[in-house]
């Protein structure tokens, strides 16, 4: 299956839920240059679940990684990353799906019953972003203690984040010596 | 008691800690070596038990207090009882005539039990499955052990160690009880690294696994006496190896006669030479070239394997001494 | 056995256990019947000081994700920094960087030989593979001048060339791992203990491992065809048809246990050794960075808007980055997936039902590296107070100063 074929699909499935898509081409290679293609594409939160499910019809994916950017404003920008068709040479197709979450209904549904291995990914957006996932089993702490305050998630460039928690880590070289702190 | 006696009691046990810990020193040496490393000074050994008498014992709160600190000394003391038992070179053993091969059989016992026991009251989650692991692989190899001793029972119709050590085993077999004794010989080289808590079977100590299992919870004086009786029964085992199988003494293989304190001097040095070339056949080469087994596979080779070595010894012994 | 269940915790600290990571268990005999993993005990805020940092710093600072496999990190980074502010790098630069890589692997598989061997009691295996990895360590040395976090690449290139007298080091070290490979299947893949307590360990089903989502060897040993450098080329891997090394190509079948898995470790070395072969062979001549001056190489990520996901096949499995730039110097989104991250799945399923010996190879046959989790340290009062750093030094200080008085009497 090409690239257009998968383009084609999600436009099948999501219709006008799929936003806007972009299709990347990568050149590699020096002395036999060949192609390597990705699908960026930005969808409508609420198709999100359809969209992972559109995926997982084409082949079984690999997740590459979740991930979530707050810039400070009323939106987190989520972004899904899978590949399909890998163990092909050159074939891999990776996918990644980008979409807004506003702030004030932070909940998506898990993929953990598709994928049982995405349950470290999700506990770990949820620790760090706060965003609840429907239907996720096991909700511990990841990588935070277990004695985590409540409300507090390292990734929120709002007040919500941890800029008040942590000492030298969030400053940059020249902010510890200025202030003489790097005594530390 | 004669004065006899009380010397030996006094000088063998210093004897045979000074003799342990050299053993063990040459084996870790030499193990080094065999794996390109340079080791540890021979009197490595001495520093290590000078040093942990130095430290600080800890009792951990759950642990059966009296129970946690007596095992060590029990363990101690049959080492150093076993070693009482052992004829040294054309030298009688000290006790000889109050116990026999099966007293060695239940000292060498009774140090595995009290480790295991240590473990058990140490109250460690890492100690109690270290002394399960004990337990079940002491009932391994107690059979194999048990066979070896009652396959000489067979041949001099007696269990005492000097008759044994007086007559040559090879002299006065015929060539098929020969074949048996080389089979239980076979057995005993296996059972050896087991009853030591050696790789490959010191599963109940493995280190990666459950941190060192039962001496997880060990420390300082305690841990001191584990380590000294783990020396010396070290040396004894070899000993009642080297007694048992090579009792040929020097002046026997290269036909010299000697006498007076030369002799004995010339006969000891024989001796502890035989031990130390079993001591690093059945542990320092079996220890360095494997790793280490599971629990449920090293019963396995015990009861199966290695038991059926013996019985088969057993049976040519039988056959060739009727 | 008594049917007692014992509470085992293994870790943070624990010999089995290279680097701090918790694993519960709870033990009926020998048998595990319930498993909690913890993770995040090196949790360092890496990524998140990252975003606060420019490009350059950042690069250095990944390398620093990882200690045993430094450079796949910086890999990782520079493919997909290139990607998304779209600088190619000179051919020279691309072949360098396999050849880095590639080194770098075989001291990476070397390395987890060693562990294993180590991890089952075997340490003769241990001291002699890690002899045998002294060679590569000692050429990497030479080559970037550090043992580790070799600190050679750049956005769009590499810092260090190679000269005439590193490529016949090179061409000495492949001569002589050749031979060392060629011991280690003979020493390791036919050795009874090493088969006894590997073969049936740890094993991971194809549909298991495409579940958990695992990555790297642990994912080809269960006979998944999957391989950044196959997969997605990149650099001169995109010339080298490189193929993923699985256990069906080499014995017919593929179990996905400890056994296949040190095989694929094995066979991976001579891929390596191949690579770094054609490298050497094929090295272009030209420029070694796309934008040598560093302030125009900001100035340039500063201009630029753009975000990519790339990612770099290192030893233990995929690395992928996110980076996103957005008019600063350095990114503003930067997300790290470890290959540990996903292969750590693994471990729950596994040890269920496994025995208490088979914890420290089910830990160690993905070859954890916990480094790239980090942490947060609280240190709070009995009524919730998170305490300061100025009081907890000053507690400190106080404790040495009254153990100085007892020492000193």
């Amino acid at each position: 299956m090409n690239i257009e074929e998968v383009i084609e699909k999600l436009k099948e499935s999501l219709g006008d839920a799929l936003l806007n898509y972009e299709i990347r081409e990568y050149e590699m290679g020096i002395r036999r240059k060949r192609k390597l293609y990705e699908v960026w594409a930005e969808i409508d939160r609420s198709a999100f679940r359809k969209a992972v499910e559109t995926i997982f019809s084409l082949d079984y994916p690999h997740l590459h990684l979740i991930s979530g950017e707050d810039n400070g404003g009323d939106i987190i920008k989520m972004i899904y990353s899978f590949g399909v068709f890998y163990s092909n040479p050159w074939g891999e197709i990776s996918i990644t799906l980008k979409f807004d979450l506003p702030k004030d209904s932070l909940i998506l549904p898990t993929i953990t019953d598709l994928m049982p291995g995405a349950e470290t990914n999700e506990r770990e957006i949820r620790e760090m972003l706060g965003i609840e996932f429907e239907g996720l089993k096991n909700k511990r702490h990841l990588f935070l203690p277990d004695d985590w305050p409540e409300g507090k998630y390292p990734w929120r460039r709002d007040e919500y984040g941890v800029e008040d928690m942590i000492k030298h880590t969030h400053k940059s070289v020249k902010e510890i010596r200025k202030k003489g702190e790097g005594n530390a | 008691m004669t004065p006899e006696t009380l010397f030996y009691a006094v000088a063998f046990p210093i004897l045979g800690i000074f003799l342990g810990l050299t053993y063990k020193g040459i084996d870790r040496r030499i193990s080094a070596r065999m794996t390109s490393r340079i080791g540890p000074p021979i009197r490595q050994p001495f520093w290590d038990v000078g040093k942990l008498l130095l430290k600080e014992t800890v009792v951990p709160e759950n642990a059966v207090k009296w129970l946690f600190n007596a095992m060590p000394i029990l363990a101690f003391a049959s080492s150093m009882t076993l070693l009482l038992y052992i004829p040294f070179g054309i030298l009688k053993a000290p006790l000889e005539g109050y116990g026999d091969l099966i007293v060695i059989l239940y000292l060498l016992t009774l140090q595995s039990l009290a480790m295991a026991v240590g473990g058990f009251s140490s109250g460690s989650p890492f100690s109690s499955v270290g002394a399960q692991r004990e337990m079940v692989l002491m009932m391994s190899y107690e059979m194999p052990l048990a066979i070896v001793i009652i396959g000489f029972a067979l041949l001099y119709k007696s269990f005492s160690l000097t008759t044994i050590a007086s007559t040559p085993v090879w002299t006065m077999v015929s060539p098929v009880a020969a074949l048996g004794v080389v089979l239980l010989f076979i057995a005993l080289l296996v059972v050896t690294p087991a009853e030591l808590a050696k790789l490959p079977f010191d599963i109940a100590e493995a280190e990666t696994e459950i941190a060192e299992g039962m001496l997880a919870e060990y420390s300082g004086r305690n841990l001191a006496l584990f380590y000294l009786s783990d020396a010396v029964r070290g040396f004894a085992m070899a000993a009642i190896e080297a007694v048992l199988f090579i009792p040929f003494t020097f002046s026997y293989v290269f036909g010299i006669s000697l006498n007076g304190a030369m002799l004995y001097i010339v006969e000891s040095l024989w001796f502890l030479f035989k031990v130390l070339i079993i001591y690093i056949a059945a542990v320092t080469i079996v220890r360095t070239s494997f790793g280490r087994f599971r629990i449920e596979q090293a019963s396995r080779i015990f009861w199966v394997h290695v038991n059926l070595i013996a019985l088969l010894g057993l049976a040519l012994v039988w056959l060739g001494v009727r | 056995m008594p049917k007692t269940a014992y509470y085992i915790p293994i870790g943070p600290i624990h010999p089995a256990l290279k680097e701090p990571i918790r694993v519960e268990a709870e033990v009926e005999g020998e048998r595990i019947v319930r498993v909690d993993v913890k993770r995040g005990f090196a949790h360092r805020g890496i990524e998140y000081m990252g975003m606060k940092r420019n490009a350059i710093q950042t690069l250095y600072l990944s390398e620093r994700i990882c200690g045993i496999c430094s450079i796949s990190h910086p890999y990782a980074f520079v493919v997909t920094a290139e990607k998304a502010l779209g600088i190619e790098a000179p051919p020279r630069a691309q072949y360098i960087r396999p050849i880095i890589a590639e080194l770098e692997r075989i001291h990476s598989h070397i390395l987890w030989l060693g562990v294993i061997a180590h991890e089952m009691g075997f340490d003769s295996l241990l001291f002699w593979t890690w002899k045998g990895r002294e060679k590569v360590l000692d050429l990497l040395e030479l080559l970037t001048g550090n043992r580790i976090n070799y600190s050679v690449y750049m956005i769009g290139g590499v810092r260090r060339d190679l000269k005439e007298s590193h490529i016949k080091a090179i061409k000495d070290a492949i001569t002589y791992y050749w031979k060392f490979t060629e011991q280690m299947k003979e020493i390791i893949l036919s050795d009874p203990v090493y088969k006894a307590r590997t073969r049936g360990v740890a094993q991971l089903s194809k549909e298991m491992a495409l579940k958990l989502n695992v990555v790297g060897p642990v994912a080809r040993a269960a006979g998944i065809r999957m391989d950044i450098r196959q997969d997605m080329p990149y650099d001169a891997y995109a010339d080298i048809d490189v193929r993923a090394v699985v256990p069906q190509d080499i014995v017919g079948e593929a179990k996905g246990d400890a056994y296949d898995i040190t095989m694929v470790r094995i066979y991976e070395i001579e891929q390596s050794l191949d690579i770094i072969e054609y490298c050497v062979d094929n090295l272009p001549e030209g420029k070694i960075l796309a934008i040598p001056n560093y302030p125009a190489l900001l100035a340039k990520i500063r201009r630029t808007k753009g975000e990519a996901i790339g990612a770099h096949e290192a030893p233990r499995g995929e690395v992928v980055h996110y980076l996103k730039f957005d008019g600063r110097d350095g990114p503003s989104v930067w997300k790290v997936i470890a290959p540990s991250y996903n292969n750590i799945n693994s471990w729950a399923p596994l040890l269920l039902g496994a025995e208490v010996a088979d914890i420290p190879i089910v830990v160690a046959y993905i070859d954890p590296c916990m480094c790239c989790n980090d942490r947060v340290a609280l240190l709070k009062t009995p009524e919730g107070k998170v305490l300061g750093y100025e009081y907890i030094h000053k507690k400190a200080v106080e404790k040495t100063r009254k153990i100085e008085k007892e020492v000193r009497g």
